[in-house]
């Protein structure tokens, strides 16, 4: 049996763990590249003018204005509404009937959301919201969208920070004869705050990055004001990006670009920050 | 009391599935009144705005699927040769470089990968294939490919190493090389979760929307060429969108015939995929 | 030691800071069953995997002085560890089986190493030198999973015999087995000596009394007494070991 095919196989074995190591590091080289396409057209456009000024038929005065306004306002009234609901809906599913038969249903159904495209949402949202509640294309409709669409990522975030804590405090908590809701307010949910935080920011980052939903509401695509109440029509920094790549000239695009940085600079402060609090929390509690 | 607002926010999410579903059936009814089943699943024009007008639908799904065959081309391989590294082969440095690059790809939004595959990758392939269209479905897969990668790469990983470490010793001490006992113990071993995570990426490719709406085109055509223009049916949606639809005409009710057909299907490969992952945890346990 | 196919020079074993051997030197003969006893952690395992090199999967990892397979320094620059392991077969604590069927575990690793004899003789004469054949030659195709513990453990030993090594490690083979399996597998170990090289690690004294030729003693990664089974348990040199055996300690 001693054929000597050992030499066969080691080269096999070199060549294998080779192509493995290449195709994994080929995702670092397509990030750098990525990111270094992108500042490259884009830094020209960077300046405290452009985001400062409204977009324009001409390049070289667009500006991102309306676009980042609307994304604050956005996320504002969507972090108001999927937060307590999300929140909720987790320490529902968590901490009362957790094995009961309607919990798995809604656990798999949630489980479900988490998987239908977006622009499903988007549909939803215009038919319900903008056409039968009427709202129109204005930021409550889009923010009710956003928020149903982002419900699934909180409350699975939220659920497994819940589970972290261990049973042995909700039960030592019980035993003093307190009720299922005062040992949660009390116990379970200040240290589950962190993981519940970090769910939270990382779901708003889906949320900012969203473009597909909003467009089917009627978000418009070229918007010259400021939103002023929720039930005015909007922009966002997404939907602006998109108006100006759509655009053929070279100028436009490289505003797009400028768009973009500003995109990626406040996703890397909002996933720093959601990195931090995960590290502070982990060093402070170590069950 | 508290526990009634608290029953009420889970429901929510029951109510939206049922929302969702009620939408898009009673809006498609309508649609179906006119177009019959038929023409919309066989028909292969797709011409729902200018006369003469067609309903059917394959050109916008020939177009998604080209989209998703061609970033699955990309994204499986990749990525199970990326989870095999990491979990088989790649120190613990190089795992939290690679981990993090791979969540970072993750995070970035769709708009960006619609602009890179618009100004980067597309003029790339012309200088290769100078005959290609500017907008094409090969730029439109690629990106959409490297988007499915961290899924691909972070599934198959759990998979992998849920595999028990006494299988490959049992196998190393027999004298076989790491190639040998990846192949013939840990990937068999580890088949059912690999193949839930390739159809979970598959369904996140076929909802992908503004990546394939800046860079895939808009021009619903049955083809497999990869290099033309073509339309999936995420982006037809939105195109209706953008423009000015009156409410209840047929046009307006194709987005939720379209946007029916996409729900179905993509509910149908994670269901699938749900199932696949939850027999595989049984024989681990 | 007139015929010593495995054997260490000096060998110490450290996991980072901390020592596992220190300062081992011992050979063992060919063709006889030696046994490694020792209370809990002193280092039977991690002397057992230096020969061949299950160690080198744990990162904090490090040697000084030799391991010697033939005279061949085990940890050479030349020395590949495939190659190693291919003569050194080992028996693991827990049955660990592949999830194929009982044909497969077994053919498996001779179809890598280029096997193109007859499978089916290798598998029977495998499986009859494993006392495993009369229980399963009608179900060769059946999963190994469906099979007994004792069983198992009795397949892994056939699939290390069927690569025709020149040295079987075993390490606590029976400790998660029934009383009976036990036995069975005890009776195995001294038809194979007649073939094979046995290393065995046991926490059962008994068990080595019954089955072992040879008897190593470590205490905390240190060799106390290497010798005759019989002298070590009926009249040990040392007073360490007479006290680990008469059950004062460990």
């Amino acid at each position: 049996m001693r054929t000597s095919n050992l030499d066969k196989r080691k080269k096999q074995e070199k060549r294998f763990h080779m192509l493995c190591k290449s195709l994994t590091w080929m995702s670092l080289v397509v990030l750098v590249i990525l990111l270094t396409h992108v500042s490259v057209e884009g830094f020209s456009r960077l300046s405290l003018e452009f985001i400062n000024s409204f977009p324009s038929r001409f390049a070289h005065k667009a500006g991102l204005k309306s676009a980042l306004w609307g994304s604050v306002w956005l996320m504002g009234m969507v972090f108001l509404i999927s937060v307590p609901l999300g929140v909720a809906s987790a320490i529902y599913l968590e901490e009362y009937n957790s094995k009961s038969k309607i919990s798995r249903l809604i656990e798999i159904n949630i489980s479900n959301l988490a998987g239908v495209p977006s622009v499903v949402y988007g549909i939803l949202g215009l038919a319900i919201f903008v056409r039968f509640f009427g709202l129109d294309r204005s930021l409550l409709a889009g923010s009710m969208t956003m928020s149903l669409l982002i419900l699934p990522v909180i409350i699975i975030a939220s659920r497994e920070a819940l589970r972290t804590i261990p049973q042995s405090i909700r039960l030592g908590s019980l035993a003093l004869g307190t009720t299922t809701w005062q040992t949660i307010w009390h116990h379970v949910l200040p240290p589950a705050v962190p993981g519940i935080l970090t769910g939270i920011i990382l779901a708003m980052s889906r949320a900012i990055g969203e473009t597909a939903p909003l467009i089917m509401i009627g978000a418009l695509t070229y918007v010259a004001f400021l939103p002023e109440t929720p039930m005015d029509p909007f922009t966002t920094l997404p939907i602006q990006i998109f108006n100006w790549a759509s655009r053929p000239q070279h100028a436009f695009q490289e505003v797009a670009a400028a768009g973009i940085i500003v995109l990626l600079t406040l996703l890397l402060f909002m996933n720093t920050a959601a990195v931090l609090i995960r590290y502070r929390a982990q060093k402070k509690c170590n069950w | 009391m508290i526990y009634s607002i608290l029953a009420l926010s889970a429901f929510l999410s029951v109510i939206t599935t049922i929302g969702i579903i009620f939408v898009l059936t009673t809006e498609s009814a309508g649609f179906f009144k006119e177009v019959s089943f038929f023409e919309f699943l066989f028909g292969t024009r797709w011409e729902p705005l200018l006369e003469p007008k067609s309903f059917g639908v394959l050109p916008l799904v020939s177009g998604t699927i080209t989209i998703v065959i061609g970033a699955g081309l990309i994204a499986l391989p990749i990525g199970i040769m990326t989870a095999i590294y990491l979990s088989e082969y790649a120190s613990p440095k190089t795992r939290s470089t690679i981990k993090p690059t791979l969540e970072i790809l993750a995070g970035i939004p769709t708009v960006v990968y619609g602009y890179f595959a618009l100004t980067f990758i597309t003029p790339l392939i012309r200088t290769v294939f100078p005959a290609t269209q500017i907008f094409n479905s090969a730029s439109a897969s690629i990106v959409v490919g490297i988007m499915i990668l961290p899924m691909v790469a972070s599934l198959c990983d759990d998979a992998i190493r849920s595999v028990p470490t006494s299988l490959r010793q049992g196998g190393f001490s027999m004298g076989a090389t790491t190639f040998e006992v990846t192949k013939s113990i840990v990937v068999p071993g580890a088949f059912s979760g690999i193949i839930a995570s390739f159809v979970l990426a598959l369904s996140r490719a076929f909802g992908e929307t503004m990546a394939v709406t800046l860079a895939a085109g808009a021009t619903p055509n049955l083809t497999i060429n990869p290099l033309e223009s073509i339309q999936t049916m995420t982006a037809y949606i939105v195109q209706v969108s953008l423009g000015d639809t009156p409410a209840g005409g047929i046009e307006y009710q194709t987005i939720f015939a379209v946007g029916a057909l996409l729900f179905f299907v993509t509910l149908s490969m994670n269901i699938f995929a749900n199932h696949i992952m939850n027999k595989y945890r049984e024989v681990h346990e | 030691m007139p015929n010593p196919i495995i054997s260490t020079k000096n060998l110490s074993v450290f996991y980072g800071e901390i020592p596992a051997i220190k300062d081992c030197t011992i050979s063992f003969e060919t063709n006889k069953v030696t046994s490694i006893i020792g209370p809990s952690g002193c280092g039977k395992s991690t002397l057992l995997r230096t020969f061949n090199r299950m160690n080198d999967f744990i990162e904090s990892f490090r040697i000084k002085g030799q391991s010697l397979f033939l005279g061949e320094n085990i940890y050479g620059e030349d020395a590949d560890p495939v190659d190693i392991r291919r003569r050194i077969g080992m028996v693991f604590q827990k049955p660990n089986p592949f999830p194929k069927s009982i044909y497969d575990n077994i053919i498996w690793g001779p179809k890598i190493n280029g096997f193109n004899g007859n499978e089916n003789e290798l598998i029977e004469s495998s499986l009859k030198n494993a006392a495993l054949w009369n229980e399963v030659k009608d179900r060769l195709s059946d999963s190994a999973m469906e099979l007994s513990g004792g069983q198992q453990q009795r397949l892994c030993i056939a699939r290390a015999i069927a690569m025709q090594p020149e040295v079987i490690l075993m390490d606590e083979p029976a400790s998660s087995l029934d009383p009976k399996s036990t036995t069975r597998i005890e009776d195995l170990i001294g038809e194979l000596r007649e073939t094979y090289t046995i290393v065995i690690v046991t926490h059962n004294m008994q068990q080595a009394a019954r089955v072992s030729d040879y008897t190593l003693f470590l205490y905390e990664g240190n060799m106390i007494e290497y010798g005759n089974t019989k002298k070590i348990f009926t009249s040990p040199d040392n007073q360490q070991t007479e006290d680990y055996i008469t059950g004062r300690f460990g």
